[in-house]
């Protein structure tokens, strides 16, 4: 368990949930293809090029906060093995 | 930065110095295989990850290569890349380590692909990229 007490799956779904609701619809054009980092308590975000840059920013801002990330535009943060393109 | 792939012919491997950098001091030497189907940096066990104190960066939703969509935690870490320290995200996979596409952005990969053939990675670019984004 990342955080004491809390699921890796756990705070993945509380982050999903709050980009899904709220954060998705916030963001404009201009964060197409670019990496969001969320604070799953607070709901405060930070969006940059890379997990890297959003995440140590949002931690400067809010330390201690359990993150969830993904790529803006995307199903997920990262793929392993897959395909982005899809079976005609 | 040089390579090679496998004895059985399959695998493109490299060796890479991965450390704590600022959070910590740990150091410690992986043999990666280079996955071009990863989108992300670097991928390390749970144990290699704890032995050198990584920062974490909480969870990460990855889609694998069936479709399914699995969580797994992220950590920061510093590796030796062209010869300087270049911090990346790091996820913890139980499976050997992997380098992905998000690493080699900026180099250009070479691979003579046969047992023992030579791999090269070369940087034409990503030190000046990341220069110009930081003035």
């Amino acid at each position: 368990m990342p955080y004491p007490g809390h699921t890796t799956e756990e705070v993945a779904r509380r982050g999903r949930e709050i980009y899904e609701e709220r954060i998705r619809s916030e963001l404009g054009s201009e964060a197409a293809g670019k990496f969001v980092v969320i604070d799953t308590d607070s709901g405060d975000y930070e969006v940059a090029d890379e997990d890297i840059e959003a995440s140590e920013r949002l931690l400067k801002r809010r330390p201690g906060a359990m993150l969830y990330g993904t790529r803006v535009g995307e199903r997920a943060a990262y793929r392993i093995g897959g395909h982005s393109v899809r079976p005609a | 930065m040089e390579g090679h792939v496998g004895a059985d012919g399959r695998e493109a491997l490299i060796d890479l110095r991965v450390f704590s950098g600022a959070n910590g001091r740990g150091l410690t030497d992986v043999r990666a295989v280079i996955d071009t189907g990863f989108t992300g940096f670097l991928t390390l066990p749970s144990a290699t990850i704890q032995s050198l104190s990584l920062l974490l960066f909480g969870s990460r939703e990855v889609v694998l290569a069936d479709g399914s969509v699995s969580s797994l935690d992220v950590y920061r870490a510093e590796i030796l890349w062209h010869d300087e320290a270049r911090p990346v995200s790091v996820l913890q996979s139980e499976g050997g380590p992997l380098i992905g596409m998000s690493l080699l952005r900026g180099s250009s990969l070479r691979m003579d692909i046969m047992p023992g053939g030579s791999v090269k990675i070369e940087e034409w670019g990503w030190r000046a990229k990341r220069l110009a984004a930081t003035t």
